[in-house]
């Protein structure tokens, strides 16, 4: 880029691209909020860049899909609850999280990204910049926009029938109709799409951030 | 010599207690967007500027470390673009010798990522 060593700091960025607003897609299937907000919260505040600065706004867009399966704990989605003030008084309303989550299949993860943003005035700007989809169907802007994926937290776990050929097979074991055998990634539910492609097409398509 | 001519066109307040008016002047200057009467009062508002003033000298000592923090924010993120973290890479270097500070390498960070990815490697060699 530049061979005048330190001197040429003081240069302009000539790399433009650099400095843009970019988009990048994360899975949340079978993911922990509290684990994937600490990411998303990072690439919204702009903490994943060299340039970073608290005053400058170098965040980025984050869409995360399939909300609906995040995972915790069973004992979690029983006890755990969601406060809500009901305007009248200091009463107010405790909701178990199961009912929450079944109305609402996108508001834990919200506010677990809300809680690691921590209070700041950006708060709210960096949370407009965050789409979240109970499922793995996405609007076409937003498919266009998208730049990268951010990688996820805890490996989606591989089925047997991914892993290939095996010598003994239990029987009894569904190996998920493929006919075959060669590794696969997960198939994905058949009654959704995405412009007639899958969710790992997409995933295949986009390129690690250098 | 004394130029006079000059002195002579200036207001009387200026020369009676010419102190007292730039004294004011300085106190309003600096206390422009304060709220109420330390915006124009000077006996009030020269307290608050004299507190405003305390005030940055005392962080003058702590402004190099919010300097750090920053770059060294700066330095994580560009470490994990090339896959290290931000603490073995400032201790490796300090081993190796190589006494780059804080600001210079966050510099190369954002101005130089190719040396700035030179130096990741070299400390992945080297380990």
């Amino acid at each position: 880029m530049s061979v005048g060593g330190l001197r040429s700091a003081w240069r302009p960025l000539q790399n433009w691209v650099s400095l843009s607003r970019r988009w990048y897609l994360l899975d949340a299937r079978w993911e922990v909020p509290e684990e994937i907000g600490y990411h998303v919260a990072r690439y919204l505040r702009g903490l994943h860049k060299p340039i970073y600065h608290p005053r400058s706004d170098c965040g980025d867009h984050v869409v995360v899909i399939n909300t609906k399966w995040i995972a915790y704990p069973e004992q979690v989605w029983d006890t755990r609850t969601h406060f809500e003030f009901t305007g009248f008084g200091v009463k107010g309303i405790t909701t178990p999280i199961r009912s929450l989550h079944r109305e609402d299949p996108t508001a834990l993860v919200r506010k677990a990204i809300g809680l690691e943003i921590g209070p700041c005035i950006e708060k709210k700007m960096l949370l407009a910049r965050l789409y979240l989809h109970p499922d793995n169907r996405i609007t076409p802007e937003v498919y266009q926009q998208l730049h990268g994926v951010i990688p996820r937290v805890r490996p989606l776990p591989r089925r047997l029938s991914e892993v290939g050929e095996v010598e003994e097979v239990r029987p009894g074991w569904n190996l998920d109709g493929i006919e075959d055998g060669r590794a696969r990634p997960m198939p994905w539910p058949k009654d959704v799409d995405i412009l007639d492609r899958t969710h790992a097409d997409i995933l295949n398509d986009f390129k690690t951030i250098k | 010599m004394v130029f006079l001519t000059v002195a002579r066109w200036m207001p009387q307040r200026f020369k009676t207690s010419p102190s007292r008016f730039f004294k004011r002047m300085q106190m309003k200057r600096n206390a422009a967007k304060y709220f109420g009467r330390g915006r124009n009062c000077y006996v009030i508002g020269v307290l608050r500027m004299l507190r405003s003033m305390r005030h940055s000298t005392e962080q003058q000592a702590r402004k190099s470390e919010m300097l750090d923090r920053l770059y060294e924010t700066r330095i994580s993120a560009a470490c994990l673009e090339h896959g290290m973290d931000k603490r073995y890479f400032l201790t490796s270097l300090g081993e190796f010798d190589i006494n780059l500070n804080r600001e210079s390498l966050s510099n190369l960070a954002i101005y130089e990522p190719r040396t700035f990815q030179s130096l990741t490697e070299f400390v992945k060699m080297r380990s």
